[in-house]
């Protein structure tokens, strides 16, 4: 039987301190890109056979890109501008619906204050880049 | 609640430009959902067709609604059924178009969705020439 859970109800915060986290209110979605290890091809002429032979030496933990509905005035909302305009490192946390948590430090590096339609209810984004690994359940991710 | 705060506006004498293309009294001709029978003519039957959240998050909904309603107008020529939708249209987008509404729901028209004719249809004695219209609004009705 597969086991599913549905995206609602996970938060995300943030703290400039570590100490003191505050939920990102409002959002729709939090989606990573993804982590991406960096390879080297060390195929050489002694190798074997006819196939690559790819060596990883780092990992980029990527970026999470952020969507919500703005309330112009909720500063759980604006502590992303916040964080954009320091240039400074922040701690993040994201708890999934079953309690499932992921911690990771990094910078706000695109942030879109408001998004606007004449028809549709405004909106907020935003971008942070991971710095160092994601650590959840597993260890570091 | 949404049809009836729409109802007492347009029958209120802020609405008079929509009256002037209605049968009197307004009262009796502006329906919430189904008209009654053989009512004078010309008359208008609102219905709302969609009314979700302006926006949903992992917070949960909000009391702002994304809706969109219908007006029907009833006439026995198909220029007063016109002239009745337009009317509704020009006073609900242009001189109403936002506030708020007796009962106390807050509205902002935004656009026209829909507007055309639709074919003739059998009375009960002769036929009815019906004009439709779509206006969609943010609102947020009274609790």
């Amino acid at each position: 039987m597969t086991n599913a859970r549905p995206g609602y109800g996970s938060k995300f915060f943030m703290s400039s301190d570590n100490v003191h986290f505050t939920p990102v209110a409002q959002l729709k979605s939090f989606i990573p890109q993804g982590s991406r290890q960096t390879v080297v091809d060390q195929t050489n002429v002694l190798t074997p056979d006819n196939f690559s032979r790819p060596l990883a030496v780092h990992i980029d933990s990527g970026d999470i890109d952020l969507v919500g509905i703005l309330d112009p005035a909720n500063t759980e909302i604006l502590q992303l501008g916040t964080a954009h305009a320091s240039l400074a490192l922040y701690y993040f946390q994201i708890v999934l619906t079953d309690g499932t948590e992921y911690t990771f430090q990094g910078l706000v590096i695109e942030y879109v204050p408001f998004t606007v339609t004449y028809n549709k209810a405004m909106g907020f984004s935003a971008k942070i880049r991971i710095s160092g690994a994601l650590t959840g359940p597993a260890g570091t991710a | 609640m949404l049809l009836p705060g729409l109802f007492s506006q347009l029958t209120s004498p802020a609405a008079i430009a929509v009256q002037k293309a209605l049968a009197s009294p307004p009262e009796l001709a502006v329906f919430i959902t189904a008209a009654t029978k053989q009512p004078p003519r010309p008359f208008l039957v609102m219905n709302r067709v969609g009314a979700p959240p302006a926006g949903a998050t992992q917070d949960g909904i909000s009391q702002l609604i994304d809706g969109e309603v219908q007006f029907d107008s009833y006439a026995d020529t198909p220029q007063a059924a016109e002239t009745l939708s337009h009317a509704v249209r020009d006073y609900l987008m242009t001189t109403f178009n936002a506030g708020a509404l007796p009962d106390g729901t807050t509205i902002q028209f935004v656009d026209v969705t829909m507007d055309h004719d639709e074919p003739y249809e059998e009375g009960g004695m002769g036929y009815l020439y019906r004009a439709l219209l779509r206006l969609k609004a943010f609102y947020t009705e009274a609790s």
